[in-house]
């Protein structure tokens, strides 16, 4: 009895300490069985459990048998990629892996590097965001070009030009990402209520009234004083838009951070918006922000490709069915933009050149494999080709939110006319952020003048890149 | 003369099994605890984005508690002086208003002469924000107090008369106003319960002598009640110290969309944000860490000293002074020199 006791307490200990470290087992596997080997049966089972957990990353470790190996934080479109890639290639499904981190979208960087900083651990294509893709990207530890993969520059004339150069290396200039999405956007209004107050009728005549930010700022100024709703939803939309209409790169070639004319234009041009009411005070992606739609408060929403669906404008309209459903229509707009997208990089440990070039191919440049991607995921593809092939189909009716436009025809300008050449720098995401932030509360009165705002804009961005940036 | 089996049975040593049960705990600690904990002094004297592999000894230090001549430099310490701020305003602005309503409550529900009718109701209701998690209740008041005229709060004061909706989100004082008042609401049950628990352990006939020789309640509570508590008050007043200091759940999730309030930024944010946003600065991240340990050690170490009850002191005092004396007299009584 006293035996047994002693050993159901034992057990209960074992079993204790097993679960603590259960959860460890899935990224960091050799600290979690490090303490379960020192301990007797109990945790033997623990550990067992503990490598069956984590069998994919295990299997990936040694990599023999030449699988792909995908990084990725989510499986929204790894998944089903994969899915259509083994379908039409007939490529056997064991043969790929998605190491899927599951977080979020800002958190995949640090993940990344945290994998990759075991040299056992096995990676072929890096899923990159926008964002931060260059960090990856100018990197050259951790990506490689992609004509050594057998890849010349000339394979992407047909992707959107712009999606070719965010792909690009600011170091050194080599192509090292591409991307099967174009992630283009439109300016999206109310039909009725442009009807109302503008006497618009049609797309090409309301991309008269905004086709510039000059006529933007009158139509939002004659829509207020009809009493009308704002034209923009959010000051945040507005900038999405906006940063895409810088000339100049932020940072110079003397890498200092360019504050200039541009600066303090948006910052004046936004205290406009934000004082005159041309724009709400509710913040994007705020809960206040996207039943907008739904009042007639609004004119207007700045939506990218991904957006037409519940992310922005279906939820905006109440959902299908919804106050305001089919009663939008997208043109495009002041500006070019787009809005996001996922890069595709091989990584520089990678081992399975042949069928990772396959599975590029198969999405970018591989009409077929676009084609059937576009239709079955409704993504907008970086494949220019085969977008228009697509649109001159017409099989496509359009988003049901828009109510009969077809929002691929405003897409393709869109995607077509967005020109990023040579204006993308590593740290564009954390200046742009900081940028629109000092703006933003220089609108809130927070700062009391433009210059003021600007300070507040460079320590910003001080704090956060410590290096890489000339300051003197 | 022993068998062999008396000898090995009296050999056997049972404390061996203890070590056993609480192994897993220090092999837990010492992975996840420890070697975290020492790495961070590692990393405090190592660079920041690119250079993180570098050892630069105290620069991190130095910049962060003195600046420097460039901007990056003097970025880096006017952050850190103005998170520590925010940091101290949000603390005070949450333990004080806490304290005094905890006390005021705890002394109201343990006195016997007021008969306050749904006593558990009561303390159950004012415990349950404690429940809640950090997530929910900002969640809760960034909805309850969103800056336009749609929100609850805002509608109804406009409703009230107010001409222009009050911007409670990112509006400085009005955004550090909230979050004391969460920070309040979540705390003063748990404050609360810890001081009635205090309080009826006080033995309750120095109450009735009190209420024999006609004290009022005045008297008793700044008499007897406060003077007894105080080891409780002090003890509260570490913890809510050492949490305050460390603040981070609410300042960091009341926000909206990506951008910040940098009047809410607290040093655990501020730390937070060195760590994981891109691009990582460990060192900024660890040295302010750091940092962070020796302010807490300090203030900690001053309030055990505040608990020190000057009566014991001086009584201590009074002894070393005995024992001094019995010493000199003891050399005198040997005729001395």
């Amino acid at each position: 009895m006293k035996n047994f006791k002693k050993t159901l307490a034992l057990l209960a200990a074992l079993a204790l300490s097993a679960t603590a470290l259960y959860g460890c087992g899935e990224t960091k596997e050799d600290t979690s069985s490090k303490p379960a080997t020192d301990d007797t049966a109990a945790t033997d089972d623990a550990a067992k459990d503990d490598t069956a957990a984590s069998d994919d990353t295990a299997a990936s470790a040694g990599d023999e048998d030449g699988q792909l190996t995908i990084l990725c934080w989510n499986a929204n479109d790894s998944q089903p990629m994969v899915d259509l890639f083994c379908e039409k290639t007939g490529t056997d499904a064991s043969k790929i892996n998605i190491k899927n981190f599951d977080v979020a979208g800002g958190g995949a960087s640090e993940v990344y590097t945290q994998y990759l900083s075991d040299p056992d651990n096995d990676a072929d294509i890096m899923f990159l965001e926008a964002d931060w893709c260059l960090n990856f990207i100018n990197d050259d530890a951790q990506t490689l070009p992609l004509s050594d993969i057998g890849y010349s520059d000339s394979d992407f004339n047909d992707i959107y030009g712009y999606v070719v150069e965010t792909g690009k290396s600011t170091t050194t200039g080599a192509l090292k990402g591409i991307s099967w999405q174009a992630a283009a956007g439109g300016y999206c209004y109310r039909t009725d209520l442009a009807e109302k107050f503008l006497g618009v009728k049609t797309p090409d005549e309301m991309q008269e009234k905004v086709g510039d930010w000059t006529k933007f700022m009158d139509t939002a100024k004659a829509l207020k004083e009809a009493n009308g709703p704002a034209i923009s939803a959010t000051l945040g939309g507005v900038w999405q838009v906006y940063s895409g209409s810088r000339d100049s790169a932020w940072i110079d070639k003397d890498n200092k951070l360019v504050v200039d004319a541009y600066c303090t234009d948006y910052a004046n041009f936004a205290s406009d918006l934000w004082n005159n009411g041309y724009v709400t005070k509710v913040s994007q992606w705020s809960d206040e922000w996207k039943p907008l739609g739904q009042s007639d408060d609004v004119l207007g929403f700045f939506v990218s490709t991904w957006g037409f669906g519940d992310t922005i404008l279906t939820g905006a309209a109440g959902g299908e069915g919804g106050a305001t459903f089919g009663k939008w229509n997208v043109c495009v707009g002041p500006k070019e933009f787009y809005w996001g997208g996922t890069w595709l990089a091989p990584a520089a440990r990678i081992n399975n050149k042949e069928l990772a070039k396959q599975f590029i191919d198969f999405f970018t440049i591989n009409e077929e494999g676009a084609t059937a991607y576009a239709e079955k995921q409704g993504e907008y593809m970086s494949n220019k080709k085969v977008m228009e092939a697509i649109i001159n189909k017409g099989e496509y009716k359009g988003a049901p939110v828009l109510g009969g436009q077809n929002q691929f025809e405003v897409l393709n300008k869109v995607a077509d006319g967005i020109d990023m050449k040579g204006k993308i720098t590593p740290y564009d995401a954390i200046i742009k952020t900081e940028f629109s932030n000092a703006v933003q509360a220089y609108c809130d009165g927070t700062y009391s003048s433009v210059d003021e705002a600007m300070d507040a804009f460079k320590t910003g961005v001080a704090s956060q890149v410590v290096d890489g940036i000339n300051w003197d | 003369m022993k068998s062999s089996a008396q000898n090995r049975i009296r050999s056997i040593s049972y404390a061996k099994y203890g070590y056993y049960f609480i192994l897993p705990f220090f092999i837990v600690y010492f992975i996840f605890q420890l070697v975290p904990l020492l790495n961070t002094f590692r990393l405090s004297v190592y660079g920041n984005g690119k250079t993180t592999e570098d050892f630069v000894g105290l620069q991190n230090f130095i910049t962060l508690i003195a600046g420097g001549d460039s901007l990056p430099l003097q970025a880096q310490h006017d952050n850190l002086i103005r998170v520590l701020g925010n940091t101290l305003i949000l603390w005070f602005g949450n333990f004080i208003p806490q304290l005094a309503l905890s006390l005021l409550l705890a002394v109201w529900f343990t006195d016997l002469n007021l008969k306050i009718k749904g006593k558990t109701f009561f303390k159950i209701v004012m415990y349950l924000p404690n429940i809640v998690t950090a997530a929910s209740v900002a969640a809760l008041f960034l909805m309850l107090f969103s800056k336009t005229e749609y929100g609850p709060i805002n509608s109804w004061l406009m409703d009230m008369g107010l001409k222009e909706p009050i911007d409670f989100i990112k509006g400085k004082w009005q955004s550090r106003g909230v979050i004391m008042f969460a920070q309040t609401w979540m705390w003063f049950g748990n404050t609360m319960i810890m001081l009635m628990a205090a309080i009826m352990g006080i033995s309750p006939s120095l109450f009735e002598a009190a209420d024999i020789d006609g004290a009022n309640s005045r008297q008793v509570f700044t008499k007897i009640t406060l003077p007894l508590l105080r080891p409780m008050v002090i003890y509260t007043m570490i913890t809510s110290m050492i949490g305050g200091l460390q603040m981070w759940d609410l300042p960091y999730l009341y926000k909206q969309g990506q951008s910040w309030n940098r009047a809410t930024e607290t040093i655990a944010v501020f730390i937070y944000n060195h760590f994981h946003v891109i691009p990582q600065n460990y060192g900024y991240s660890a040295a302010t860490s750091v940092i962070l340990f020796f302010i807490t050690s300090i203030l900690g170490s001053f309030c055990f000293a505040m608990n020190a009850d000057p009566e014991a002191k001086k009584k201590k005092a009074l002894i070393k002074e005995a024992k001094r004396q019995a010493k000199l007299q003891n050399k005198s009584a040997f005729g001395g020199f």
